[in-house]
């Protein structure tokens, strides 16, 4: 739609309007310059270098795919790490989405000490997660941390050891993760809930509706954009999960905790494996991508942007 | 324009001719980096104090990183090709092979530099195919501390240096104490993660054939198996050690003894200065000998290279060969934080000097049975994906010794036949 009318636009543009384009280009350079330096052209080396052997001080070496061939045939860690984050991102994911709905529902009321909740939730968002992740780690502790001590109190006669345990490490950094994530997602959720007609309640309430169907006819629908928008944002930040499993477990016990963000970095800067390390970077460029696309493709099903 | 020209390459010429001049007469600048706490740093200036005093032509620049950043900047550096000429580095054989260092049994050969005071050990672990590429600073010898106050609380008697693992194990024991709830309130004994090697070679055994040019895996043989055994033991089967996952809460081994929380601790020299600011008395012994006797200790630790790029190579040499002598080696010594590496009467009496009356005999002492573990190219990376991940499994207490050390055996078979 707005697309046609910018076209038709286009024949007779004023000076005024030319003037207001140049701005527009001229407040975008800086930015555009930003990102072709410091984004698109490391993407890009990324993928070359993908293809080579090199570590840092030797010449490159052309090895066609052979990085991308190690991957899955030489490299358990690799498979190790993948699980791990595609574990990671089905939990993670869904809560964080659902979690920050319930909490913008409950926020969106008119009750006392709304601001007061809604900036306890966002605090997370704000904090550092160094700063969180060290907190964590002591609530996690096995013995004298305060989740297991209240397991202890209500009659857990041995709770899990958390991060010392290789089946509760990963849990234990999901819930972390929703924790820190359910701020942002609700943020967008509220915005989402105060854009939605307040007449359309009423009219549902004078057919008779119950609160129960309106959210189902009325607000799901109405709020499907914003869903969409933090379904690809939160999908995306999921898989880039690094810094939690760097502070409070360093990817272990027994890779654990490990994932493929991690499995770079310490590729690259500690193996030396400056090329597998670009070749596991794009293939998790991919898989963003392709998620992502789907996701965009899909909507049609689901996503309502009609008022 | 010609007139223009003609002025334009008239002045470069100046500039050039100009610039000749100032750089025959300015001293030649070595650049030397290093990392370390603000606190470790003074004795590096001292050095090069000592050293601009003797030597005026040569200046140095420092450039200094902490540890946790230091790594990622000189390998950025060495890339770029603008390293550092003197660098402060550890793992020696993965930047050797990739050809970053200046190889130096020519120099050295040379200009007649003495090479004997150092531990022949510790000069094998900054080799690589036979040829010298740096010189080791300090030797990283793990001493047993220990809080006198609990030990006299426990009516336990202080090490005093013919204990073996049995009388260890029972001191810990005795020193361990829990809540009502069975939980550990104060441990005996806090290990380091990466000190798993004293203990191996104390039991006799080893991970490799050969800790610098390995070609068999002997990491499942019965001493490594039992000593690695014994070790996950004190943690998981007698509770008188935290876990190693459990410290990342916790604390490190340093603060753990230094707040009091645990009655002996393995660790460096580099901790003495922090315990001496703790409130209660302490002393150090030697490690613990095996079940047979053996005594061993830690060698290795990190040291001085030139870089293969440097441009003014004597003067760096120069400069080396004065921070790996005598009296650079000296300076550090004096600080009494690490066992030097560089055995003369010198060096020995300034270390002992330094620290608290018979501390430092104890250090020398134990460091003469170090031992050095394994360090190869592409050590590093077999460590962190196949061998930590399974004593990971060991230390929390998810499988036993024989499981993991006799499990990895394929891999690091593998991975040894494609190095």
């Amino acid at each position: 739609m707005s697309l046609a009318k910018g076209k038709k636009a286009k024949k007779r543009r004023s000076a005024n309007e030319r003037r207001e384009i140049m701005a527009a280009y001229g407040f975008l350079t800086p930015n555009l310059i930003g990102f072709l330096i410091f984004t698109f052209l490391p993407v890009f080396a990324a993928l070359l270098l993908s293809f080579t052997e090199w570590d840092l001080l030797r010449p490159i070496q052309w090895v066609g795919l052979s990085n991308y061939i190690r991957m899955f045939t030489n490299d358990p860690t690799f498979i190790k790490v993948l699980k791990n984050t595609l574990l990671f991102v089905a939990v993670t994911v869904p809560a964080r989405i659902v979690l920050a709905l319930a909490v913008a529902l409950a926020l969106n009321q008119k009750l006392f000490g709304t601001t007061f909740f809604r900036t306890a939730f966002f605090m997370p968002v704000v904090s550092s997660s160094v700063a969180v992740a060290l907190v964590w780690q002591w609530i996690f502790h096995a013995d004298f941390g305060p989740l297991n001590n209240i397991l202890w109190i209500l009659g857990v006669a041995s709770p899990p050891r958390w991060l010392t345990s290789t089946q509760w490490a990963l849990p234990a950094l999901m819930i972390v993760s929703i924790w820190q994530g359910i701020g942002m997602n609700m943020v967008i959720f509220l915005a989402g809930l105060q854009g939605i007609p307040a007449q359309l309640y009423e009219a549902a309430k004078i057919d008779g509706a119950t609160s129960w169907k309106s959210f189902w006819k009325i607000t799901l629908p109405m709020l499907s954009p914003t869903t969409f928008l933090v379904l690809v944002m939160t999908t995306i930040s999921s898989f880039q999960i690094f810094d939690l499993a760097v502070i409070m477990t360093e990817g272990g016990p027994a890779n654990a905790t490990n994932t493929i963000v991690y499995h770079i970095y310490r590729n690259a800067f500690q193996f030396f494996r400056m090329g597998y390390a670009a070749a596991i970077a794009w293939f998790l460029f991919i898989v963003i991508f392709a998620i992502t696309l789907f996701q965009f493709r899909n909507q049609k099903n689901w996503v309502n942007y009609d008022i | 324009m010609r007139k223009f020209k003609l002025s334009v390459s008239v002045l470069l010429l100046l500039l050039l001719g100009l610039s000749a001049l100032a750089i025959a007469q300015e001293p030649v600048t070595i650049t030397w980096s290093f990392w370390g706490d603000p606190n470790e740093l003074p004795p590096n200036y001292e050095v090069i104090e000592a050293f601009e005093a003797a030597h005026p032509h040569i200046k140095i620049e420092t450039q200094h990183a902490p540890w946790s950043s230091y790594f990622d900047r000189i390998q950025t550096q060495m890339a770029g090709g603008t390293a550092p000429d003197v660098m402060f580095l550890n793992n020696i054989p993965s930047y050797a092979a990739r050809g970053a260092l200046m190889p130096l049994n020519e120099l050295v050969e040379r200009n007649g530099f003495d090479t004997s005071p150092y531990y022949d050990e510790l000069l094998r672990i900054f080799s690589y195919e036979g040829e010298l590429y740096g010189f080791p600073r300090d030797n990283d010898t793990t001493i047993l501390y220990y809080n006198k106050d609990m030990f006299d609380e426990a009516g336990v008697a202080y090490p005093d240096g013919t204990w073996s693992w049995k009388e260890f194990l029972e001191a810990a024991q005795k020193l361990t104490k829990r809540d009502e709830r069975g939980r550990v309130t104060q441990y005996g004994v806090v290990l380091e993660s990466n000190k798993y090697y004293n203990f191996i070679h104390q039991n006799g055994g080893d991970m490799f054939d050969d800790p610098l040019n390995p070609t068999k895996y002997i990491g499942d043989s019965p001493e490594t198996i039992e000593a690695m055994q014994f070790m996950a033991d004190l943690i998981n089967k007698y509770e008188v050690a935290p876990s190693f996952a459990q410290m990342l809460q916790l604390g490190n081994s340093t603060e753990l003894f230094a707040s009091g929380l645990v009655a002996m601790a393995m660790t460096n020299a580099a901790r003495v200065p922090t315990f001496q600011q703790a409130d209660f008395n302490w002393g150090v012994a030697p490690l613990p000998t095996g079940p047979n006797g053996i005594r061993a200790n830690s060698m290795s630790g990190a040291g001085y290279v030139i870089s293969a790029n440097t441009k003014h190579l004597e003067e760096a040499w120069t400069f080396f060969e004065f921070l790996c002598g005598e009296q650079g080696q000296s300076i550090f010594a004096s600080t009494g934080v690490a066992v030097p590496a560089y055995r003369s009467e010198g060096t020995r009496d300034a270390f002992v000097n330094a620290l608290p009356e018979g501390f430092g005999e104890v250090f020398l002492n134990d460091t003469e049975h170090g031992k050095i573990p394994p360090l190869f190219n592409g050590y590093v990376e077999l460590n962190s994906t196949v061998i930590t991940p399974a004593l990971d499994l060991l230390f929390i207490g998810e499988a036993t010794a024989e499981e993991v050390l006799t499990g990895i055996r394929a891999e690091v078979e593998e991975f040894l036949a494609k190095r």
